[in-house]
């Protein structure tokens, strides 16, 4: 049951090739290393960071402490958009009360053609000052963390290059077990310091319990 | 003592005040001295009778009564929520939040003068003696504040809060030696039930500590303003203490920046929180502009539509506590790196503990009455004293505390998982 399973995408992914060889011959991607244990998957990411890799990632079933440093990640920028849009919110949220209540052609004389419907309405609320802060507050609040949210969630898909259904990785029977037991490193033909026998041969002396080509 | 004694032996680590307790001790003692005598210079020398004298005394003690309160009361919240939420990083700092909130034991003793002084009616004078426009008013409330029944009330909230923060204390303790998982079932059993005594008892405190100043104001909000302070101050003295301690070589592996992160985090809720609260209980007040409910505010210097004379003296304090307490604080400690780099956390814990105090004084200190803005800035510097001087005092209590067991619940089942704690 396992075996046929396990087997089967394979075969049709095979297949797939077969038929679009002309077009779409395989291409060499990268190595796929495979480890056992988090101590050889930490020293390995130790090794290839220091090594200057930059295009390669690592693969593990469960979250595992200070990978992040043993790979070398930079800090993430994503505060810095959830920021930019929490300022663009608040100063919307301010022209937006400020261009609903506030706006008359009394106080500002270049709107006076503008159609009613469009230049707000002048609202006197319980005595109070057409642009009163502490009445105005919750929309430009509600807008602020609506924004950030924004920044946040948009810009980590950007970041993160999402959506992305396909990863060569995926055409590795081994790396099933990237989602049980098992922790991999994937090193991209793409970065610069790859070379195809000597990265293989650094794979192999961190330990891996085994070196594969990836191909796409 | 053993069993803290290998533990020491085999983390390298200090934890025990030790020799440190003698100067600590006197540390504490020049605090007191030294803000119970600001409080009484500025009392001595305010403007007015021996009763305007008398009342600045008063107001400065029961400033500094709300400060002191504040922070043990946060460390009782800390440490129950703490079990009710089966927390693990917490473990190391545990200890020092259940001495903190031990201290209520203290503060039960040192609220004595503020019964004192509600009996010769130096405060709550607007219940006690009412008169006035308002006298009528205030006579229909006469069923809940009636002398008897406020000293009845306050020694309920705090037999309420003694009750709890012992019985977590000493069950704490009591696992040092024991290593009884049981124990912490049994504080993780009960922290719903004290989570609730708590809730209400803080709410009501609150209302009848300083509400009741003003016994004319209402506002359904203002014991969760007070809790919003309170945790604010617990995470400030927290932050500053285990610096403190660690400076002194003690605490000073168990504890890492990890743990200082996330007491930073706390903080920076806690003050986004009071904002939020604090707006709340401001904007609908403000909107409905009630005289009975926005003379509370006119009198504390914050824009109504009511008579501003009321708060003349003030008018600069509101502003100031907004952008103090809120604005510059908020992006300050808005990035990952200020709550991880521990010496500008401290720098933060030290202003947020500075205006939870000044805060405090906003509360408590107008309602003096008009002074002119000489007349309050004395009066916030007679809170600062009597904040100085309860703080000092209650730093003696903790101190005593801290000598009892280790700073570190020792066998707590969780600790292995705060001591490796990480944050992502």
């Amino acid at each position: 049951m396992t075996t046929a399973t396990e087997t089967q995408p394979v075969e049709s992914a095979a297949v797939a090739s077969d038929e679009a060889v002309d077009i779409h011959a395989p291409q060499f991607h990268g190595l796929l290393a495979e480890y056992a244990e988090v101590d050889d998957l930490m020293a390995a990411a130790r090794k290839i960071r220091d090594a200057g890799f930059t295009r390669w990632e690592c693969f593990t079933p469960c979250p595992i402490h200070g990978l992040d440093k043993a790979m070398g990640v930079q800090h993430t920028k994503l505060p810095f958009v959830s920021l930019a849009g929490g300022i663009t919110g608040c100063a919307l949220g301010l022209l937006l009360v400020f261009w609903t209540n506030a706006i008359s052609p009394e106080t500002l004389p270049i709107i006076g053609d503008t159609p009613y419907a469009v230049r707000g309405y002048d609202f006197f609320i319980s005595g109070k000052p057409f642009f009163s802060l502490p009445a105005n507050i919750p929309p430009i609040f509600e807008l602020t963390i609506l924004f950030s949210a924004f920044g946040a969630f948009f810009g980590m898909i950007a970041m993160n290059m999402l959506p992305r259904f396909h990863n060569p990785v995926f055409n590795s029977r081994r790396f099933a077990k990237a989602s049980d037991d098992r922790f991999f490193i994937a090193v991209e033909a793409e970065d610069p310091v790859f070379d195809r026998e000597k990265t293989a041969a650094l794979l192999s002396e961190t330990g891996a319990a085994s070196v594969e080509e990836l191909e796409d | 003592m053993s069993e803290s004694t290998n533990n020491t032996a085999s983390t390298g680590e200090v934890r025990a005040l030790g020799d440190l307790t003698g100067k600590a001790r006197m540390l504490m003692l020049a605090k007191a001295g030294a803000g119970f005598a600001l409080l009484a210079l500025v009392s001595m020398f305010f403007p007015g009778e021996t009763h305007d004298k008398m009342r600045v005394l008063g107001l400065g003690y029961l400033t500094g009564f709300v400060f002191v309160l504040s922070i043990s009361l946060g460390a009782l919240f800390f440490v129950i929520i703490h079990h009710l939420t089966r927390a693990g990083w917490s473990v190391v700092v545990r200890r020092l939040a259940e001495n903190m909130a031990g201290c209520l034991k203290y503060i039960l003793i040192m609220g004595l003068p503020i019964i004192l002084l509600t009996a010769v009616g130096v405060l709550y004078g607007h219940w006690m003696q009412p008169t006035g426009e308002h006298a009528e008013l205030v006579e229909l409330k006469s069923g809940w504040l009636n002398f008897p029944f406020f000293s009845l009330r306050m020694l309920v909230y705090f037999l309420v809060w003694i009750g709890i923060a012992h019985w977590y204390r000493t069950k704490s303790i009591e696992q040092d030696t024991s290593g009884d998982v049981q124990l912490t079932k049994d504080m993780q059993a009960y922290s719903g039930l004290a989570l609730v005594l708590f809730s209400l008892s803080i709410n009501f405190g609150s209302m009848d500590l300083i509400m009741s100043l003003s016994p004319t104001w209402y506002s359904t909000i203002f014991g969760v303003y007070y809790f919003g302070g309170s945790m604010i101050a617990f995470f400030a003295v927290m932050i500053l203490l285990l610096k403190r301690l660690q400076s002194c070589g003690v605490l000073t592996r168990s504890v890492n920046v990890e743990h200082f992160h996330d007491l930073g985090k706390f903080m920076f809720g806690f003050t986004i929180f009071w904002a939020y609260i604090a707006y709340s209980q401001y904007m609908l007040q403000w909107y409905g502009a009630i005289p009975e409910e926005v003379s509370w505010f006119a009198t504390r210097g914050a824009e109504t539509s009511a008579d501003s004379t009321a708060g003349d003296g003030w008018h600069w304090a509101a502003l100031l506590l907004l952008v103090c307490h809120f604005l510059i604080p908020f992006p300050g400690l808005l990035s990952r790196w200020a709550k991880r780099w521990t010496g500008v956390l401290m720098f933060w814990a030290c202003w947020m503990l500075f205006w939870h105090l000044f805060d405090m004084a906003w509360v408590v200190m107008p309602e003096y009455g008009a002074v002119g803005s000489g007349g309050a800035f004395f009066l916030v510097v007679a809170a600062i004293g009597g904040c100085l001087g309860l703080g000092g005092l209650w730093g003696l209590g903790l101190i005593k505390l801290c000598n009892e067991a280790s700073l570190v619940p020792e066998q707590d089942p969780r600790l292995g998982e705060s001591l490796a704690f990480e944050n992502f």
